[in-house]
């Protein structure tokens, strides 16, 4: 669904992202680890091609990662939402319904919204919204999108229990639909039984990949433990 | 054509949304009534005064073009000018709407929002254009004139941004100014009068600015020459949008940043933050080492100073004190080469209340304010008078410098109003200090952020208000006290004003523990 083959991103002489490939399976959730300043949000963002790629190639359904055909693929849940102020709830959903030439996105929508608390919500506009609710309204509107791999970067932010909670099933639901998933986070308890395989990046190289279980290995450590030795 | 309606119904929804936001929001209507009121002021006072004649608008015009170019170039520069907010990264730039429709529907609805901006700016003027003799079908010359610069500047200012992104051309784009103003100053040169030089037909053969001028021009003298200069503008419209076309599809990462910073911008702007902003930055990177004998509420002092000095020469003085000391050395030129009749004096008591005005218009909860937005500011277990005095000093030290700088010189020239000079000099903190004061008095009046967002134009008001009503009732005692004294009535007035000020200070300092109290986050 991803391949990403020897992407490198520079910024004038600062390398953010070295050199790293990866690829990612169809119906495969995948965590992107990291300290901060590590290169996570650079590699995400040269992905989706808010970025311009240094060097390597990236496609995503085998399609150039910056082509309109690809953006018809993904979707992408940023770190920090910002909404259009004078748009309501439903006229987000509306307008990303529209964007993406989306027919049949009422029901999903609305049962979005129950899971999220926002149903009794939909007229507010997104300026009379909590940092909390509007990350909501940013992961519902793209999760109308029909994508095949998600990019998630920090998406638990700002979200309370219960969202968060929802949001680790909804990622378990992609999976289960055959869709992916590519997650930055920080909450590693969140998403230590959620993911296939986890990337740990430092200083824009990947310095360990591979499952949960193949990098515990026999020992009985958390994946905190072992992001804090990979880290170290 | 779907993809643009889909954009345009996106907006159309917004602008609907706004304004049935009055409905709800009824506090949104303040900051509407003060501007109908103003402007319905401005229109009144200019059907009963013809202060303008044809060729004071003709002289505006020119400068008006170039003024707005240059700052355009700057704001682009600077990276402060996008067609885009974050959620248009957020949203559009990550779905399949192709790129160029993005772009090209961003730049034609920037350009329509300046050109509705510049009809109010014409309907603001059509009563002086109109008593000046200028007929409606003329005035529509003019806007057509503005108009046509408007669609000009906006991809201009896209290509700078991305080709200065590209290729690193930002000593290239210094030049472009550097030349334009250049091509400004050769008929100003060659008249020998900058007056004349302005007024001269040479301006006209000037890429853009020359050419609208040219065509705003006829606006008061129509000739066939309109349609050579027409046909210049337009072709270099039509060039300048097809390079666009053509050549870019790969932009998103060059306005990212040039978003984020107008993001910023616009946010300090809704809550009043927009100070004069002159950093440079250039101790950035460097080590700052300071004894350690600030402790309390002079930590904020402390924290003043590393910050100042990393974004100027000295925490004492840098570009604002060359920039005073600049307008020192122009108002004494001014005056020695005869470009005004006014004395030493009346130009600095001039040049005195113009800065301040500025600084009143611009410095609302500049510097040490911001430290009102911060919870360690109330957390800190200190006294409330002593943390105020704090967060203010440096600005205060500062301003002393800069005002030496500004006085220094006419003091030495015009040694026999030496007194007056003193008096400008500590009347001008005085006011600087009351400006900063009535910041933490205006916070607790609107005490939390939205309110002070929504009703900053009536903010500004009563701050004025403030600021004038002591030094007022000041500047009355001392003009009936001077009626009985042998002085100068400058003098009395400044005096007046100055220990006014001073004790506006004190009232606030001795009130602060009620102020602060009254603030909230």
């Amino acid at each position: 669904m991803l391949k990403v083959k020897n992407l490198t991103k520079k910024y004038k002489n600062i390398i953010a992202v070295d050199n790293i490939s990866f690829n990612i399976q169809k119906g495969e959730i995948v965590g992107l680890l990291g300290p901060n300043g590590a290169g996570k949000s650079t590699t995400i963002k040269s992905i989706i091609g808010l970025l311009r790629i240094t060097n390597g190639t990236i496609l995503i359904n085998n399609k150039p990662h910056d082509s309109i055909d690809a953006k018809k693929d993904f979707a992408y849940i940023p770190e920090f939402p910002k909404l259009y102020s004078n748009l309501s709830v439903w006229e987000h959903i509306e307008f990303i319904a529209k964007a993406y030439s989306i027919e049949d996105y009422n029901n999903k929508a609305i049962d979005l919204l129950k899971r999220y608390d926002m149903l009794d919500k939909t007229d507010k506009l997104a300026s009379e919204l909590s940092k909390g609710m509007q990350q909501k309204v940013s992961i519902i509107c793209n999760l109308i999108i029909n994508a095949k791999i998600f990019f998630f970067d920090e998406p638990m932010i700002g979200l309370d229990p219960k969202a968060i909670k929802e949001t680790k099933n909804i990622l378990i639901e992609l999976k289960k639909q055959g869709k992916s998933v590519f997650i930055s986070t920080h909450l590693l308890d969140s998403i230590e039984k959620i993911c296939d395989r986890v990337l740990i990046m430092k200083e824009g190289n990947i310095i360990t990949q591979g499952s949960i279980d193949d990098l515990k290995g026999s020992s009985d450590i958390t994946l905190e433990d072992l992001f804090l030795k990979a880290t170290e | 054509m779907n993809e643009i309606k889909i954009l345009i119904i996106k907006d159309v929804k917004q602008i609907k949304n706004y304004f049935l936001e009055f409905k709800t929001n009824k506090k949104k209507l303040i900051p509407l009534i003060f501007y109908i009121i103003w402007f319905a002021l401005i229109i009144k006072s200019q059907t009963e005064n013809t202060y303008y004649s044809v060729d004071h608008f003709k002289k505006l015009s020119f400068l008006i073009l170039s003024f707005l170019l240059i700052i355009s170039i700057i704001n682009t520069y600077f990276e402060r000018n996008s067609y885009f907010n974050l959620a248009d990264v957020n949203f559009l730039f990550t779905s399949p709407i192709s790129p160029k429709i993005i772009l090209l529907y961003s730049i034609f609805k920037t350009s329509w929002k300046q050109l509705l901006a510049a009809l109010f700016m014409f309907l603001f003027l059509s009563v002086s254009l109109i008593s000046a003799g200028i007929s409606f079908p003329e005035i529509l010359l003019g806007i057509l004139a503005y108009s046509l610069f408007i669609f000009a500047i906006e991809p201009i200012c896209f290509i700078i941004s991305t080709l200065s992104k590209k290729h690193n051309l930002k000593r290239i784009i210094a030049l472009l100014v550097f030349l334009i103003l250049s091509l400004v100053s050769i008929p100003m040169i060659i008249e020998k009068s900058i007056i004349t030089g302005i007024e001269s037909n040479l301006m006209n053969y000037i890429p853009l600015i020359g050419w609208c001028r040219a065509i705003f021009m006829s606006m008061f003298n129509l000739d066939y020459t309109i349609f050579i200069y027409l046909f210049l503008q337009i072709s270099f419209i039509i060039i300048i949008n097809a390079y666009i076309i053509i050549s870019t599809d790969d932009y998103y990462e060059d306005v990212l940043s040039s978003t984020e910073n107008k993001a910023a911008y616009i946010e300090k702007r809704k809550s009043g933050k927009n100070s004069i902003n002159l950093d440079i930055n250039i101790n950035k990177h460097k080590k700052i080492n300071f004894k350690k004998t600030h402790y309390g509420s002079e930590a904020f002092h402390w924290k003043n100073k590393i910050t100042s000095i990393r974004k100027d020469f000295h925490y004492l003085f840098g570009i604002q004190t060359l920039l005073f000391l600049a307008l020192s050395i122009i108002a004494i030129l001014s005056k020695q080469y005869k470009f005004n009749d006014l004395d030493y004096s009346t130009v600095f008591t001039i040049l005195t209340i113009f800065i301040l005005y500025i600084y009143t218009l611009f410095s609302m909860r500049s510097g040490g304010q911001e430290e009102l937005d911060m919870p360690f500011f109330f957390l800190i277990p200190e006294n409330n008078i002593k943390k105020l005095i704090s967060i203010n000093k440096l600005a205060a030290e500062r301003m002393i410098i800069n005002t030496i700088a500004l006085f220094s010189i006419p003091t030495f020239i015009d040694f026999k109003n030496s007194l007056l000079y003193f008096l400008l000099f500590i009347m001008f903190n005085s006011v600087y200090c009351v400006i900063n004061f009535s910041n933490i008095l205006i916070r607790s009046f609107f005490r939390n952020e939205a309110d002070f967002t929504l009703m900053l134009p009536l903010i500004k008001l009563i701050q004025l208000f403030l600021i004038l009503f002591p030094s007022g009732i000041g500047a009355l005692i001392g003009v009936l006290i001077g009626s009985s004294i042998p002085i100068p009535l400058e003098l009395i007035l400044f005096t007046t004003i100055f220990i006014s000020n001073i004790l506006s200070i004190l009232i606030v300092l001795i009130l602060s523990d009620v102020i602060i109290n009254r603030i909230e986050l």
